[in-house]
């Protein structure tokens, strides 16, 4: 394997006309992990990974896989590289194993070693017993569990996944889950885009975050879920003996104090500040003021309201949370592409 | 689900090919088993069959082998063959590319070992093989047809091959068209083309047509075989080059198409030459087939996106600078194509000046002229369309739809033109609108009818002195070079995109070739 990173970009731009789609981006993803890629429609998700596809090409900078260019070779990426897109139509009169058989063909496998890839892949992803069903007449989750399996013919490194969980319901989404933790067991590379991000915290070692065309943020979960709001504040879920409704109350009349939800025994609370000796102070003179407290914990944030808050903090001008990876250049403004 | 983990299995470098199937191409595989499954091809094979069927039954009922009712018999399969393979075939080309584009399913082929070429080449081939399959099964028909004898063999046989031909080229057209984004010019061209197909099937099948079709597929008359050579070497030409407008439409912008079509291009006008030079055409001949095999370079080569990828460019820098001249030529996009097209043009010309003038001694002086001025008034509508599309469509993927809405303006200004022109005494405000290319098709037509009208003002005689067509052959000259030299400015301004593409190739290291 090569020392350089499964997924490396630098300086990336791609823009349609006026539209800046992809607006300077750089990160990198080592090989064996598991990146997620978040952003609102149209923040350059798709965008990019085309590029790292070699679907679409670049109006400026360098995408790599495995340290291959993918503009200047665009056949040896392939090689590497399995592509699942958001959307794909299936084809009318093919059952799922000529489905699975065409493309094995089309990897270049032929005879008995065809025919043991493609039930090898058919095993993994479960679709032993829809083998002679239509392809065309499959649920969302089967056509995507065909589509995984489409795209893991050819053994690819790296696995580049655009929406998977899209339009699946709860149960084919915990099997694409599972589907994706045995893959990143077996040491693939995945960056997947998702619009779930509770399902890619638990599923991937780091999160990008893109919004309108850059960079927003690259780390792990963890460090999101764990981290103040935009204002330094702190969350605490407070629950209490008695009427839930006099956690509220309290906290009019207190300052530095804000109430932000209710629920069925108290409250969720915020302090404007993330210093535990406040914390602790609050919780006394709740005591104090006759709260009969029985519950008082820092609540971690969930990925929604660290994205929501993210972007919020964007749109005021504040900045975004500083990313892992320092581009390797200034940041420059692309000339005019050709047309 | 599965818990199991994916064994690797990668894909072998060249593994025995167990079965039959692992011969032909993945594509051809894929397209056979959904095709043979479609509904319509099933329909129409079972129809087929019923028809010629009942109507060979009902035919040996009648006559009960009088040995007159051969013929009648031939027309009822070749009409029944025909629709099959020249209209119901090739329809089912339609949807061919478009379908794959539309379910995305391309970029999943692409991403594979298959190449567009292979792609598009796989799609024909399987709608042909079809068509083999129909043609194979009449094959009882026409053996049970030689005993209602009066059958000419060869002539049938003949004419059964170029039905097939004609459906492989029809196909091929389908199927290239297939991946234009525009409905209008994918759907209502081949509709259009169809019903003329159909309409002409009718024709040749009844009355006596068919008896001269017959007699012109014995190929005993004198230049028939060059005229066959000819239908089957254009029928090639614009089979491929349909296929490989396709091809180069879902093609990665990665892969090359246009500089092997360009090549190609190139090299018609050259056959065009030896054959005009060896079966002795007449130059007006020649000029018409230069045309023919010219148009569709030019229109594409005009039409082209600009994208220019560094991959692209790397085989052409491998020459030096003699490369990089190429490329200005050669590479895919319209700024290079507006010097293809002026290349073509001096190719073509260079054809007709080399070949030696057999204008027979009874002359048509006046045809000679009106070829120079048709000539010019086609390139410059031609040229004048993408100097249009230049200077006001901005979205590249627009640019094909509105070529072609740009050309049918034309023509259509100069129908309008033409019938104004009939309803006034007056029309030399034709010379006034001569700026516009196809204006100068009515114009010739003006000049012999004024030339008579002067000279009998002045009492001369009209068929003393020839018409004069040297300002109008002059003006379309001068129009031609006016809009080319305009679309070469457009294209100049994007050659420094070019270099610019050209220099981030990358430097090969020193011990690499």
């Amino acid at each position: 394997m090569s020392t350089a990173p499964a997924i490396r970009v630098n300086n990336l731009y791609r823009y349609f006309g006026q539209l800046k789609a992809v607006n300077g981006i750089s990160f990198e993803i080592p090989h064996g992990s598991v990146c997620g890629f978040v952003g609102a429609n149209g923040a350059g998700k798709t965008t990019t990974m085309r590029i790292l596809a070699s679907l679409d090409y670049p109006t400026m900078g360098v995408a790599e896989i495995c340290g291959i260019n993918v503009v200047h070779h665009p056949e040896e990426v392939r090689r590497l590289i399995g592509w699942m897109p958001d959307h794909f139509g299936n084809y009318e009169h093919m059952t799922v194993v000529e489905y699975l058989d065409f493309y094995a063909r089309a990897f270049g496998y032929s005879g008995k070693e065809r025919k043991t890839r493609v039930q090898e892949v058919m095993e993994f992803t479960d679709l032993v017993p829809l083998a002679d069903r239509f392809s065309n007449k499959l649920s969302k989750g089967m056509t995507q569990r065909l589509c995984l399996g489409r795209s893991l013919l050819h053994d690819p490194q790296v696995l580049i996944m655009d929406e998977p969980a899209a339009g699946l319901d709860p149960k084919a989404r915990v099997e694409l889950k599972h589907l994706i933790r045995v893959l990143a067991q077996e040491g693939k590379t995945i960056f997947i885009s998702s619009h779930i991000l509770s399902e890619l915290g638990e599923m991937c070692d780091s999160l990008l975050f893109v919004n309108g065309g850059r960079i927003v943020h690259h780390g792990d979960s963890e460090s999101l879920k764990l981290g103040t709001d935009s204002n330094g504040g702190m969350l605490y879920d407070v629950q209490i003996i008695g009427d839930p409704q006099a956690v509220s109350d309290w906290c009019v009349v207190n300052p530095h104090v804000e109430f932000v939800e209710s629920r069925k025994q108290g409250g969720r609370i915020r302090i404007e500040t993330s210093e535990p000796e406040r914390a602790a102070e609050i919780l006394a003179r709740m005591v104090k003021d006759g709260l009969k407290v029985v519950e008082f914990h820092k609540e971690q944030r969930n990925l929604e309201d660290a994205f929501i808050d993210m972007l919020g903090r964007i749109d005021r001008g504040e900045g975004a949370i500083p990313t892992d990876t320092k581009p390797e250049q200034p940041a420059f403004t692309p000339p005019d592409l050709p047309n | 689900m599965s818990t199991a983990s994916i064994p690797a299995t990668p894909p072998p470098a060249g593994s025995s090919l167990d079965e039959f199937s692992d011969k032909l191409s993945p594509m051809l595989v894929k397209e056979l088993r959904q095709g043979l499954r479609a509904k319509t091809f099933v329909i129409l094979f079972l129809a087929l069959q019923a028809l010629l069927g009942v109507v060979l039954l009902s035919a040996v009922g009648i006559t009960s082998g009088s040995g007159d009712s051969g013929p009648s018999v031939s027309r009822v399969i070749f009409f029944f063959f025909a629709f099959a393979a020249l209209v119901a075939q090739p329809l089912r080309g339609i949807g061919a590319l478009h379908n794959e584009i539309k379910g995305q399913t391309i970029d999943l082929m692409v991403l594979t070992r298959l190449g567009a070429w292979r792609i598009v080449l796989g799609k024909w081939v399987a709608i042909v093989s079809q068509t083999s399959l129909l043609l194979v099964t009449i094959a009882p028909y026409l053996i049970l047809r030689y005993f209602f004898g009066r059958m000419n063999l060869f002539a049938e046989l003949n004419l059964l091959a170029l039905i097939f031909l004609g459906s492989a080229v029809f196909t091929a057209i389908t199927v290239g068209i297939s991946a234009i984004p525009s409905i209008l010019i994918r759907g209502l061209l081949p509709l259009g083309g169809a019903i003329l197909i159909g309409s002409g099937i009718i024709e040749m099948t009844s009355g006596r047509d068919f008896e001269y079709l017959i007699k012109a597929c014995a190929l005993k008359e004198t230049g028939s075989g060059w005229g066959l050579l000819a239908f089957v070497g254009a029928g090639v030409y614009f089979g491929w080059f349909a296929l490989a407008l396709g091809a180069s439409m879902i093609a990665p912008m990665a892969e090359n198409h246009s500089t092997v079509r360009r090549l190609f291009a190139l090299l018609a006008m050259g056959f065009v030459g030896l054959v005009a030079h060896f079966a002795g055409f007449q130059i007006e001949e020649t000029c018409l087939l230069l045309i023919l095999f010219g148009t569709p370079a030019v229109i594409i080569a005009l039409t082209e996106p600009f994208q220019l990828l560094p991959p692209i460019c790397r085989p052409f820098l491998k020459f030096g600078t003699v490369g990089k001249v190429a490329g200005r030529f050669l590479y895919p996009g319209w700024p290079s194509g507006v010097l293809f097209t002026g290349l073509l043009i001096a190719v073509a010309g260079l054809v007709l000046y080399l070949l030696p003038d057999r204008r027979p001694a009874y002359g048509f002086h006046s045809n000679h002229h009106e070829m120079q001025v048709l000539v010019f008034s086609g390139l410059g509508m031609l040229i004048l369309s993408a100097l249009i599309v230049r200077l006001f469509v901005k979205k590249e993927r627009n640019t094909f739809g509105v070529y072609l809405l740009s050309v049918v303006s034309l023509v259509a200004v100069a129908v309008a033109v033409t019938l104004i022109a009939n309803e006034t005494t007056d029309d030399s405000f034709l010379w006034w609108l001569a700026w516009i290319p196809t204006v100068q098709a009515p114009l010739m037509d003006w000049l012999p009818k004024a030339h008579w009208n002067e000279l009998k003002a002045t009492g001369l005689d009209p068929s003393s002195q020839p018409v004069n067509y040297t300002p109008l052959i002059t003006t379309g000259i001068v129009t031609v070079s006016i809009y080319y030299a305009a679309l070469l400015v457009f294209a100049l301004r994007k050659f420094p995109a070019i270099r610019a593409v050209e220099n981030e190739v990358p430097t090969p290291p020193a011990d690499q070739p």
